[in-house]
């Protein structure tokens, strides 16, 4: 449990109006130098970027391997058995922290509950203006659903600030937000400088020096927001305290019914927004923030940095840092519906990109061990390793088991069976069982919790989805060591037809929902 | 309640940019459906060289004929464009093919030492899995999925196993007969690439009782 504590901010200098705004010279470059390289020039430690020197990997990280090796050549069956208890231990307590996060949100959801009467009563003359942020990039078919979803949202023209992010080279997609927004709207296009890294937190945090609203948010362009989220966000942070810096919203998925693929993952959806983080969020620990639809005070935003340019996963390791900085992170009851991946190779590429940003967030997060243990406590840093290293950890580790389990029923070879003394196998068997049968099980009763009953026979194969995680894991590990900034670009707009026509907006549209 | 008024052109939100739903080309239908019924009759081949408890020779006979399958139905299925959107990766290609060579390496390894189930025949499974996802890529491998199943049939003890149960006769051995070759016709309508859950439903229901009765001694 993280102490109560007050609230910090970095020493952030204030942004010269000019460059908040520059669009050429010395403004603009250094405009894209605050968007690229804040947080990490203000504290190299914070941020993923790559360091010249790396002293606790040297000093420790090839010691240990050296050790390691030296290990399994000595005294091979030993060294080998206590890496598989190793990891059977972090299966068995990853196990039993799952299970705790959903029986604390079963038995009493911290999810903050607006309703539609108390978003509606704030009068608009009381509403302040709200940033939302949307960055695209190479995606001008996913753009005209964006902009229905937007101009659904029920939030006064005056007080919205929207920020369509893209790339400055990204012509297609300019070509088509310049079709769909005219002058005069509340939607602004911002284009980002080309350069690297090419990744969304570093077009955020260019969109952001020009924000104006009190809070910030992101949508993706496939995002289909709640109409009433902005107002239900500005009630819950109105009701939360003062240290309430962040508000995420569930997401899931409208195509659910397109394939297998889609429903596994509507599925992992629902339990890791239904429960999982609410869980998290009733146990204090750091919440690693979905991609969209999180809510952020604008001031505790700047004051944190912003967005690390570096991090595949930004929205994860902001979570992070607002724990560490003593700020509060809440579930809001209103949803965002996204397009479900419902190709298993374009799923891989983006699992594998959300593996590599936990596994970079974990790493970053370690860097001060003394520093995070006073900041978040041992049960935050217990959180931090069962969830956010443990997931993609797992999930690698997973194949390895599997495939020993495979020999020993084909050919029962000894080295199995020297791998896992009775503590170990027990204790194995245990993980198995219990792991594997509540995974299934909470699958099957999300689907019939959320309203989606016809997904439970999905859940009862979810095994088979596994596989797929695993190969994003070894992706993940692989880029994280090659790669570790490389934005593993999703492809939207591969989502079944809806069967209706979109609905179309006139100039002329003011209609009431 | 004041919303957003957005100078939209109404025309320019009409397009959703979602893939339309293609009918399969009739081409790809004849084409599943002939390597369906191949993989039929090599499981029936199969089923019947176990009920009838043929010698070693015989085993190697079905081994090389699964080979000639397997490599006509990869011909066959390559005639078919490969479904699915143009999204490729080539990490991912090359982390199968490394988990799948691994596999084959570790059954090799076990063979080698001694192993009396037949690992080496097995191990052509993994070995397809890792040329194909190396040589043509983790889209077309899923695409000629059919190949590693039709040498999966090559690997004997399922069969023996089944000649065992079938021999002695029992309810059991016959249920057991009877779920081992639907999963397994199941798995073949899958690795054919037929299509709908529907599709593969009828053949696993047509599959218990012909398969039930072609494997009686």
């Amino acid at each position: 449990m993280s102490r109560s504590r007050v609230p910090t901010l970095l020493p952030v200098a204030p942004l010269p109006s000019q460059v908040a705004v520059g669009r050429s010279g010395r403004a603009l470059a250094m405009r894209l130098r605050l968007a690229t390289d804040g947080l990490a020039d203000l504290d190299p430690v914070l941020s993923a970027r790559v360091r010249p020197r790396v002293p606790l990997t040297r000093r420790y990280g090839l010691p240990a391997l050296i050790v390691l090796a030296a290990a399994l050549v000595l005294a091979p069956r030993a060294t080998a058995a206590t890496l598989v208890g190793v990891a059977v231990a972090l299966y068995a307590a990853v196990t039993a922290h799952r299970l705790l996060l959903i029986r604390r949100a079963v038995a009493n959801d911290p999810t903050v509950e607006v309703t539609d009467a108390e978003a509606r009563a704030i009068r608009d003359a009381d509403l302040p203006i709200y940033t939302v942020l949307v960055p695209a990039y190479q995606e001008p078919e996913v753009l005209p659903r964006l902009i229905d979803g937007l101009a659904r949202l029920e939030y006064p023209a005056d007080r919205l600030d929207i920020l369509l992010l893209l790339e400055a080279d990204d012509f297609p997609t300019i070509a088509a937000a310049e079709s769909l927004v005219g002058v005069g709207t509340p939607v602004r296009i911002v284009l980002v400088p080309p350069s690297e890294p090419r990744t969304k937190p570093k077009a955020c945090n260019f969109g952001l020096t020009e924000a104006r609203g009190e809070f910030v948010t992101i949508y993706d362009a496939e995002d289909r927001p709640e109409p009433l989220q902005l107002r239900r966000a500005v009630v819950a942070f109105r009701r939360g305290g003062a240290d309430l810096a962040c508000l995420q919203a569930r997401l899931s998925y409208h195509n659910a019914e397109q394939n297998l693929l889609t429903r596994w993952f509507t599925l992992e959806y629902d339990v890791w927004f239904r429960w999982l983080l609410p869980g998290l969020m009733a146990t204090r620990a750091p919440i690693p923030l979905g991609g969209t639809s999180n809510h952020i005070r604008r001031d505790v935003l700047v004051g944190m940095g912003a967005w690390d340019a570096w991090n595949v996963t930004e929205d994860a390791d902001l979570g992070i840092r607002l724990a560490r900085h003593g700020w509060h992170t809440a579930m809001l009851g209103s949803t965002t519906y996204e397009e479900a991946n419902s190709d298993a190779i374009n799923w891989v590429k983006q699992r594998s990109r959300w593996y590599k940003g936990y596994l970079q967030s974990f790493f970053v997060a370690l860097r001060r061990p003394g520093a995070l243990h006073r900041e978040i406590g041992a049960t935050g840093i217990a959180g931090l390793v069962l969830f956010v290293f443990a997931t993609p950890v797992l999930a690698l580790l997973n194949p390895l088991f599997w495939g020993l389990t495979a020999l020993w029923w084909l050919a029962t070879p000894p080295f199995v069976a020297a791998l896992f003394p009775p503590v170990i196998y027990y204790l194995g068997m245990a993980s198995w069982m219990v792991g594997g049968l509540s995974a299934i099980y909470t699958g099957v009763a999300v689907a019939r919790i959320a309203g989606k009953p016809h997904l439970a026979p999905a859940a009862l194969v979810v095994p088979f989805y596994w596989v797929l995680m695993s190969l994003a894991a070894a992706k993940a590990v692989l880029q994280l060591v090659r790669q570790p900034t490389y934005w593993e670009k999703t492809t939207h707009g591969l989502d079944a037809p809806t069967g209706g026509p979109v609905p179309t907006l006139t100039a002329a549209s003011d209609g009431s929902h | 309640m004041t919303i957003i008024d957005f100078p939209v052109r109404a025309e320019a939100v009409t397009a959703v940019a979602a893939p339309v739903a293609v009918p399969r080309p009739r081409r790809a239908r004849r084409v599943s459906t002939s390597v369906g019924l191949s993989l039929f009759a090599l499981l029936l081949v199969q089923a019947w060289g176990a009920a009838l408890a043929v010698d070693g020779a015989a085993a190697s006979v079905e081994a090389l004929a699964a080979l000639l399958v397997a490599a006509v139905v990869a011909l066959f299925r390559l005639r078919i464009p490969v479904p699915g959107p143009a999204i490729h990766d080539r990490q991912l290609d090359l982390i199968i093919s490394v988990g799948a060579g691994t596999g084959t390496a570790a059954l090799v390894a076990l063979q080698a030492s001694g192993s009396p189930h037949g690992l080496g025949l097995l191990a052509a499974v993994p070995t397809s899995v890792a040329v194909l996802a190396a040589v043509v890529g983790t889209r077309t491998m899923w695409h000629l999925r059919a190949v590693p199943v039709v040498l999966a049939t090559a690997w004997p003890v399922p069969w023996t196993t089944l000649a065992a149960h079938v021999d002695g006769a029992t309810p059991a051995g016959w249920v057991a007969t009877g779920v081992v070759v639907t999963v397994l016709v199941v798995l073949a309508g899958g690795a054919v690439g037929g299509g709908s859950a529907a599709l593969t439903r009828r053949r696993a229901a047509l599959g218990r009782p012909v398969i039930a009765l072609a494997v009686q001694p």
